[in-house]
């Protein structure tokens, strides 16, 4: 095109300005006739009907059949499917004279049927064009239902109550959704619950690249031992002064757990905590106990920092710098409310003081906390900056946090060349598995309308009222993650905030997602068994004579739930 | 050398139970051994990445914990040894019974705090093993005897 222009010669700049637009408006033209032309195909080979199908909640509805029929007995003129967004349109290739029936059919729907006739069916031979408009399906509670809500109460009693392995309670909750779909379903319509393919559909890839992308990257950052370091490095500074140790080490927990996650966080300060207890003549619970409360807290600060936040940021659209925004400031408040509360609770233990450890000892302290690798941990401090980054400066170029941890968990096993077996090896693919197969059994719960039920009876009690619905979530979540794995509910959780996020005005702040967050993470210090990283924190204390006890958790837990999960609420108040 | 196995969990409820052991050492005149077991089977049930080698992790604790013990040893002069080991109890007991030659076990409980494990427990392993093994089974609490299974049957401490 250049080239032509030059070879016109045309005499000035004006003229060539002229023809360049006038080739502009050509194009214009051109392709505008381009775009046009479809509608004048439709108009002159066929009509089309369209609609929007959504359910009681006003979400759209997808795959449902719908068909356009003469009769009953005749075969329909057309048949289509409805889309993610709810939307569907046919095309036919002639209107009837008498009428024209639109049938919607959807498992754990109650089927629907729309006449048009007279001059509906006039305006759409005049104009080829017919909205049907927005049709609300009405929820089916058939077998299919049952099945699915009976399954997935199953799964998660097997978790809570430890009779199988959450992997295995998972995919053998999924099997039996799959089995009776297919196999019950080819017997009796009802048991059909999703296909194969829709299942699929319900697994949030994003939280698994995430995840497996961090999972690397954190094995090889926790084998530098740069947290059993920081930790002794606190015992140093402390002097002695247990209460101050212990603010330290809650401090360091709560950025580790930010940073990593909280349950592998619990893996690495337990067990020099546990030492270090025991030089300074104290009872180590008095460290450990406050330590997992503040990670199951100091996790919620940022994307990365547990499981929960991983799953909530994907499913909606939240942001590693959303979080920092919106959460860390409160967060930190809560962890001053609960550093004054665990100061307090432990007043005798901190007037406990031994006459210190011969200098054997404290070399075999020094030694068991000494950093393992500087060169890789320098190199994984690096890349995990440049991760960081990615996730900070990536939002910009919509580049989502799964491509950053991922890039950056590759870049580390090209930088430091591990064993490549090894490295995978720490990928949990068990933990990957449980969570695919989590993603589809509360797919399951969400296709039969156990989701659309439960977030109807929320949305009542809320009514138009986000302050009762922050409370509720916050409260409610947090109360109910003292004794449910917080994975299983927040995933459960998702779509019903999403409905009151849509239907509560002011909440497209996405003030109820952050409530989640919160209420999932603060409620898992309730009880020990609240959270994975309570339940390994307990595992590893009593392989020495300090076991945690249900009661003695309990003592210190639940006060700091509910004391962190106020100070939550009043920020969320605050900041939203 | 005889020697005196003393398994522990190493903290301050156990000192007392050390302390016989090392007490009953020094009596024999016989080298005494502190043995540390982790059992990580705790971890399976979890549903999330464990990406530490915890068992490493415990190890390190194992071996502060029985260096106190054995700190404490040295000073009332009695040959000890330590011994980190990972497994089972009851089957890494065995072997280490096997393969160190041990002559007497001193298994120790706690009345005071939390206790890791029961009286009737210990008895009743101290008991079994000392029909399996055939070597002195002592069973201690609070540093006191309770019972103990000889290699040929059981005498009332």
């Amino acid at each position: 095109m250049i080239g032509r222009v030059k070879n016109l010669n045309l005499p000035n700049r004006s003229l060539r300005v002229l023809f360049v637009l006038g080739m502009g408006l050509l194009l214009f033209v051109v392709l505008t006739g381009l775009i046009v032309r479809p509608g004048h195909a439709i108009e002159k080979n066929g009509f089309l009907v369209t609609g929007r199908l959504t359910d009681p909640q006003g979400e759209p509805v997808d795959g449902a059949i719908v068909k356009a029929l003469v009769s009953e007995t005749a075969p329909p003129l057309a048949e289509t499917r409805s889309l993610t967004d709810g939307s569907w349109s046919m095309q036919l290739d002639a209107v009837p004279d008498q009428e024209l029936k639109i049938t919607v059919e959807r498992p754990h729907y109650i089927s629907q049927s729309t006449i048009l006739q007279g001059l509906d069916l006039t305006r759409l031979k005049s104009s080829g064009l017919f909205r049907i408009g927005t049709l609300a399906l009405e929820r089916k509670i058939d077998a299919g239902f049952w099945v699915a809500v009976v399954v997935f109460l199953a799964v998660l009693l097997l978790i809570a109550f430890e009779f199988l392995h959450s992997a295995t309670a998972a995919l053998a909750g999924i099997s039996v959704i799959m089995l009776v779909s297919y196999i019950g379903g080819a017997y009796q319509p009802d048991l059909i619950i999703f296909s194969f393919d829709q299942a699929l559909r319900y697994i949030n890839w994003e939280v698994i690249f995430l995840v497996m992308g961090m999972m690397i990257i954190i094995a090889i950052i926790e084998g530098t031992g740069i947290f059993q370091w920081m930790a002794f490095q606190a015992y140093r500074l402390s002097r002695g002064r247990s209460w101050l140790l212990v603010l330290i080490l809650m401090l360091i927990t709560a950025v580790a757990s930010a940073l990593l996650d909280n349950f592998t966080t619990m893996l690495l300060m337990v067990p020099i905590s546990l030492q270090i207890g025991m030089a300074l003549g104290i009872n180590p619970l008095a460290l450990i106990i406050p330590e997992v409360l503040a990670s199951n807290v100091g996790g919620i600060t940022t994307l990365v920092g547990t499981p929960t936040n991983i799953m909530i940021g994907a499913y909606a659209g939240i942001g590693f710098n959303d979080f920092l925004a919106n959460q860390t400031l409160g967060v930190l408040v809560a962890l001053v409310a609960m550093g004054a509360f665990v100061i307090y609770h432990y007043r005798e233990e901190w007037r406990k003081r031994s006459g210190g450890i011969s200098p054997t000892l404290y070399a075999k302290l020094e030694e068991n906390a000494q950093l393992e690798d500087k060169q890789s941990l320098w190199k994984s401090g690096l890349v995990f900056l440049l991760v960081l980054a990615g996730f900070i400066l990536g939002e910009k170029v919509q580049l989502v946090p799964a491509v950053s941890a991922l890039a950056g968990a590759t870049m580390l096993l090209i930088w430091l060349n591990p064993d490549i077996h090894k490295m995978i090896k720490a990928v949990d693919w068990t933990t990957l598995v449980f969570f695919m197969a989590l993603f589809m059994i509360v797919g399951a719960i969400q296709e039969v309308g156990l989701i659309s039920i439960v977030a109807g009876w929320m949305s009542r009690i809320v009514g138009e009222n986000l302050v009762l619905g922050t409370f509720l979530v916050v409260f409610g979540v947090g109360t109910l993650s003292t004794v449910v794995a917080n994975i299983p509910l927040t995933a459960s959780m998702l779509p019903i905030v999403r409905f009151l996020t849509n239907s509560i005005p002011g909440a497209n702040s996405l003030v109820l997602y952050y409530a989640l967050s919160m209420g999932a993470a603060m409620g898992g210090n309730g009880f020990l068994i609240g959270g994975e990283a309570n339940l390994v924190t307990a595992g590893i204390t009593e392989q020495t004579d300090y076991p945690i006890s249900f009661k003695e958790f309990l003592k210190v837990g639940l006060p700091v739930t509910y004391l962190t999960l106020a100070v939550g609420f009043l920020w969320l108040l605050w900041r939203f | 050398m005889k020697t005196i196995l003393c398994p522990t969990r190493g903290g301050k409820e156990s000192r007392p139970n050390q302390d016989f052991a090392i007490n009953l050492a020094k009596e024999r005149g016989m080298r005494l051994l502190f043995l540390y077991v982790s059992d990580i089977r705790f971890i399976s049930r979890s549903a999330l990445p464990i990406v530490v080698d915890i068992e490493a992790e415990l190890d390190e604790v194992g071996e502060f914990l029985l260096a106190m013990a054995q700190e404490r040893a040295v000073k009332a002069k009695v040959p000890t040894e330590v011994s980190v080991r990972r497994g089972i109890f009851n089957k890494v007991l065995k072997e280490v019974i096997a393969e160190e030659g041990i002559t007497t076990v001193v298994l120790g409980s706690s009345s005071r705090g939390k206790r890791v494990t029961t009286d009737e427990y210990l008895q009743d392993l101290g008991q079994e093993m000392n029909l399996e093994t055939g070597v002195e089974f002592i069973v201690v609490q609070d540093g006191k005897l309770v019972t103990r299974y000889d290699a040929i049957g059981k005498d009332q401490g």
